[in-house]
């Protein structure tokens, strides 16, 4: 076949055809593409034997990647098989424009009518629904990366695209990037099934025997049984007569050893790079002057644990002055370091070779990368250089990048000195905090108090009993002292008076002797104490009705306070109302 | 006669001895402020002996004045000396004293960046936690907890105040919580000892020892967290792995909590 159109780009035309695996009743559909290329006219397909091929149409693409413009023109041929057998389509070879390009043969099985059945009722949810997982080895090796592919088999069901992965080892390995990489169709068993794949990085962390039994959690479109609905059935043609139904699928259970790195033949460049790498190395300029910056730039790429790698040591000796290397992209597969070196000395002939080593666990060996030495050749500084008269600067100006790439300058403005400054320290010793908390709950109590006594007058006036008789007693020690009869006698009467006229809510008005003696009787005090009452107010009432001090004796007198302190002592223990 | 002058010459010397000598005695026992220090070391930093600037700082530091201004300068002296790891670790000390200084974020940044530097994962909760620091969250809780105890005490004492005072006593007390809560985090998340790799070409292994496995590979300035010491050795971790470093690789960012001290 040819086409007359204008080749732009070599293997710009791609053969495809799926699936691959069908069965007698089904067709595959073949598609070509062109990309970058404008045939005028449909390819027409040679014959392909034990097959019969119809033109179904064209379709195209026009996609910008990375600011190129990607143009697709496919071509799709519908299979339809003719017998059962292993089919091989082709190779082809076409002729655009006198270049010859090649697509490579594709193999395509077709299943002979009787074995893939339709008929799923009698077969086990486990044969129309499985999974398997494959490891490059049962054995790796610790810091090894590796994929683990797990494929989901499934026929005559529909599933949901989402699918969850359960079991998976906590320990020993590390699984991340889990995606989804195609679907295919295989056939097992006689039976065509859909395979859809997954794949997950694994690494290996810790020496030992890991069980690998990874579950899928998958979502499969159920007919929903119940029975008709005479009246409303008739919707279920188009709502509802489907469900999703979870389904947890076991994948069997895989050991997976995994081997240290042997001691023996371990080079000692070797950083704990696993997996395989290729090393790439720069070295610009290679002509400077003593002096003057060489920069190496280093390229490890290909697939291993690459977080391990650091820059690969290089013995320079004293002849270079050397700055510590940078990391300057990273990826998936690939680290690029630059380290700058400066030549010292002009007797530099060339930059010492740099090894760096791995371990290849294919090969179950230590390999290691030499690049170099590269002849450098250094010039004598700028001796030669004419001579500049200037004048001095006052201070040696620090070498100062430009900003925005450099780090910010000093702080020149120090603050506040503390010596406590670091965060550790509390100040406020941590019984301090207590404080509010006890002194809350003192206000607490006293507020309780407050209102109680707001609420309750006699209850008020009881604790006032003995703080008014108390003050009603100082002013008799000091009428006392003062020589002062008739007060000393009106104090005495007011202790009684108020403290009875207090413990039994009683106004100012209402008190008199008899009732104080009636009170105190109903209460139980002793007779001894009521002679003593009843004496002593009457000698408060004619005392005081005298009206003039009268002289008395400070004996006496200090003997009448020491008996109304008993009294009062003795009504504090008895209930009065 | 000869004896009495032989001996008062020799008491004459040594005299004139003690008297010369007495400046630099003086001089040896002088003390600098703080603020003198501060000075001396940036003049020497803009006179480009970075190294001579880095111990005066270290010196403050040392005598307990770590603020962040010296600590930040400190980091920029280690950075320019070629100590990215040192530069780091005070760095990171200044940042643990005021997360929201823009210059220190900055600085740990690059020096990180130009070392391709390990560093800690952050979750929603430290990007709050650290929005403040572990002085300042304590300092909302004091100060809520003072406050809300003072405005419910107001509120008890005076009925007239209480319309005003119950209010704000309770926002007083979401904000102690709050200060607690951001305590808490950092209070967590000292527990959880970082270290920052100060030598440069490490190499994690699975086993505390010289000729063990190598795991991973650490650049001068990884932030990583100590799990264990063993002899001269400490465990590290970074997200997933964990591993053993020789302990002079590593600074502790908090120095009083271990005896790796720098």
């Amino acid at each position: 076949m040819s086409a007359e159109i204008t080749p732009l780009f070599a293997r710009q035309v791609a053969l495809d055809i799926q699936p691959r695996v069908i069965s007698m009743a089904e067709a595959a559909t073949l598609k070509l593409t062109f990309i970058n290329l404008h045939p005028p006219q449909s390819p027409a397909l040679p014959e392909i034997p034990g097959f019969d091929i119809n033109y179904i149409g064209q379709e195209s693409q026009v996609s910008i990647i990375n600011g190129q413009q990607e143009q697709r023109l496919t071509y799709n041929y519908r299979l339809f098989p003719k017998s059962s057998g292993q089919f091989r389509i082709g190779p082809f070879s076409m002729s655009v424009h006198g270049q010859n390009i090649d697509l490579d043969a594709i193999n395509i099985e077709v299943l002979p009518p009787g074995a893939a059945s339709d008929d799923n009722k009698s077969q086990r949810v486990d044969d129309l629904i499985f999974a398997r997982v494959q490891l490059p080895r049962n054995e790796v090796f610790l810091q090894e990366r590796f994929d683990i592919e797990i494929s989901l088999y499934y026929r005559g069901v529909q599933l949901d695209r989402g699918v969850q992965f359960q079991n998976l080892p906590s320990t020993g390995l590390n699984l991340e990037d889990l995606q989804e990489i195609g679907s295919t169709r295989e056939a097992v068993g006689g039976e065509i099934y859909d395979v859809r794949r997954f794949r997950m990085r694994g690494t290996a962390l810790t020496a030992g025997t890991f069980e690998l039994a990874p579950m899928l959690r998958i979502n499969v479109f159920v007919r929903r049984e119940r029975p008709r609905d005479p009246f409303f059935g008739g919707f279920d043609a188009f709502f509802g007569r489907h469900e999703t139904q979870t389904m947890i699928v076991p994948t069997e259970t895989m050991n997976v050893v995994i081997r240290p790195l042997p001691i023996n033949g371990r080079p000692d460049t070797f950083g704990g790079a696993v997996g395989k790498f290729d090393m790439e190395l720069h070295v610009q300029p290679t002509e400077v002057n003593a002096g003057d910056p060489v920069t190496l730039t280093l390229r490890i790429s290909g697939r291993g644990n690459f977080e391990t790698i650091s820059m690969p040591p290089i013995n320079l000796g004293d002849d270079f002055r050397r700055y510590d290397p940078k990391l300057v992209a990273s990826g998936r597969d690939h680290k690029v370091f630059e380290q700058v070196f400066i030549p010292r000395i002009d007797t530099i002939k060339e930059l010492p070779p740099v090894s760096f080593s791995f371990f290849d666990p294919e090969l179950k060996k230590y390999q290691t990368i030499v690049r170099g030495p590269y002849p450098l050749l250094v010039k004598a500084g700028s001796s030669d250089a004419p001579l500049m008269v200037q004048a001095p600067s006052p201070l040696p100006q620090p070498d100062r990048a430009p900003l925005g790439i450099d780090i910010v300058d000093l702080k020149r403005n120090p603050g506040k000195w503390r010596s406590d400054a670091f965060i550790s320290n509390d100040t406020v010793p941590v019984g301090l905090h207590a404080l509010p908390i006890l002194a809350l709950a003192a206000l607490l109590v006293i507020q309780r108090r407050r209102d109680k006594f707001n609420a309750n007058a006699s209850l008020r006036r009881r604790y006032q009993a003995p703080k008014s008789a108390r003050a009603a007693i100082r002013a008799a020690e000091q009428a006392m002292g003062n020589g002062q009869t008739a007060r000393f006698y009106e104090s005495l009467w007011q202790a009684i008076a108020d403290y009875v006229g207090h413990r039994c809510n009683l106004e100012a008005g209402q008190i008199s002797p008899e009732l104080i003696i009636i009170r105190l009787q109903s209460a139980g005090l002793k007779p001894e104490f009521l002679t003593r009452v009843r004496d002593l107010l009457a000698k408060c009432d004619e005392v005081r009705f005298a009206n003039a001090d009268l002289p008395g004796e400070k004996d006496a007198m200090r003997s009448e306070l020491q008996h109304v302190q008993e009294i009062l002592r003795a009504c504090e223990k008895i209930a009065i109302t | 006669m000869n004896r009495l002058t032989y001996n008062s010459r020799l008491s004459l010397m040594v005299a004139l001895l003690l008297l010369h000598a007495l400046p630099i005695l003086h001089a040896e026992v002088t003390t600098f402020s703080p603020q003198q220090l501060f000075e001396q070391a940036n003049l020497r930093y803009d006179q480009g002996d970075f190294a001579g600037a880095l111990k005066l700082y270290q010196e403050l530091i040392s005598s307990g004045h770590a603020n962040v201004e010296t600590l930040f300068n400190a980091g920029n002296a280690a950075y320019r000396k070629g100590s990215p790891g040192d530069a780091v670790l005070y760095f990171r000390r200044a940042w643990l004293l005021n997360p929201r200084d823009p210059d220190v974020s900055a600085n740990l940044e690059l020096v990180q960046e130009r070392t391709g530097a390990l560093k800690p994962t952050t979750a929603v909760i430290d990007m709050v936690g650290r929005e403040f620091s572990r002085r300042e969250w304590t300092l909302l809780m004091k100060s809520g907890y003072w406050s809300a105890f003072l405005f419910t005490a107001i509120a008890l004492i005076s009925p007239g105040l209480r319309r005003f005072a119950k209010p704000t006593a309770l926002i007083a007390g979401v904000i102690a919580l709050s200060g607690f809560a951001g305590w808490l985090y950092w209070k967590h998340w000292e527990g959880l000892s970082e270290v920052v790799v100060v030598e440069s070409r490490q190499t994690v292994k699975y086993e505390p020892r010289e000729k063990a496995t190598p795991f991973f590979a650490v650049p001068e300035g990884s932030i990583l967290f100590m799990e264990d010491e063993f002899h001269s050795w400490v465990k590290v971790r970074s997200g997933q792995n964990a591993g053993w470093l020789p302990k002079n690789a590593v600074a502790p960012v908090y120095p009083w909590k271990s005896g790796i001290e720098r």
